[in-house]
């Protein structure tokens, strides 16, 4: 279940459970009294019955080997070294599982190495799943930037029509 | 104003092209957009403004979203040929730190700001 609340965020468990009891008073147990325990233990009960705790252990480890820089023994700007790509970085400030902290690192990796890279950090109250939410300016940001790399491809598929095109006058015999 | 403020960071950065420049409270990326396209600047912007951001990203101009108050620690030591930050000093709190982050980072430094009753723009590198 720990896996569980870093996918939340504190506002919004502190927001939607705080310290609500089941019953008005302590029962002095190790059954569920928090609303908050209930939640988890409910949580806990429909993920066991959908997944493999293995695939959970797996993942974890996965997570955990996971170090862009473990093979080359190098900072992070090193191992981004090679990357030619255009980023758009995002981070959403209350998401503790990817927080904005570790995105601005791969930001300055990419800053080092003057790479073309623009990041937004979006105000977001639901943590790590705030990425699921409809939130109108992540999701116009994204849009804007792949309705960038459209506009690139097309013009670029334009020129090569037109290179193609010029290509074959050239080819053509004098007249 | 805008307009004279961009003329003038043209003017004031000389010759030379393809110049890396950082833009200090960069707005809706127009300066920016500008010299790349006028000087073949290369750059990035920083903002804090979340509607900037998307403007910036909406012009294809690089932008990074945050707080200059901080600092600029996401940049190296004279990694800029020009740091301009237009428009924006009169609006800092933490002047002192900005200023010093200017001068690290940057080789040279431009800071238009309005300075008179007509909203013209003193200018100082």
């Amino acid at each position: 279940m720990l896996g569980h609340i870093t996918y939340l965020s504190d506002d919004v468990m502190g927001e939607k459970f705080g310290r609500i009891l089941k019953n008005d008073v302590f029962q002095f147990g190790y059954g569920v009294e928090f609303e908050v325990e209930s939640y988890l233990r409910y949580q806990g009960d429909k993920f066991a019955d959908s997944f493999d705790a293995n695939t959970y252990l797996l993942m974890t480890k996965a997570l955990d080997y996971f170090d862009p820089t473990h093979h080359h023994r190098v900072s992070l700007s090193a191992a981004l070294q090679p990357a030619q790509a255009d980023f758009l970085v995002i981070s959403f400030t209350s998401d503790w599982r990817f927080a904005p902290g570790r995105s601005r690192e791969i930001v300055k990796a990419l800053l080092d190495n003057d790479r073309s890279v623009s990041y937004a950090e979006i105000t977001a109250a639901h943590g790590h799943d705030a990425f699921l939410m409809p939130d109108p300016h992540y999701h116009a940001l994204v849009r804007a930037y792949m309705n960038n790399i459209r506009v690139r491809h097309e013009q670029e598929a334009g020129s090569s029509r037109r290179l193609d095109a010029t290509d074959r006058d050239c080819r053509r015999p004098p007249t | 104003m805008i307009a004279k403020s961009r003329f003038r960071c043209h003017r004031a950065m000389g010759g030379a092209e393809c110049q890396k420049v950082l833009d200090l409270g960069c707005g809706d990326g127009s300066l920016l957009k500008y010299l790349k396209e006028a000087r073949n600047a290369h750059g990035y912007g920083i903002e804090i403004a979340d509607a900037n951001i998307l403007a910036c990203v909406k012009k294809n101009v690089n932008v990074i979203q945050m707080d200059l108050e901080a600092g600029l620690s996401e940049f190296e030591p004279q990694s800029f040929d020009f740091v301009i930050l237009s428009q924006t000093l009169q609006a800092m709190h933490n002047i002192e730190l900005v200023v010093k982050e200017i001068l690290r980072v940057g080789k040279h430094a431009l800071s238009p700001f309005p300075i008179s009753a007509t909203g013209d723009a003193a200018f100082r590198c």
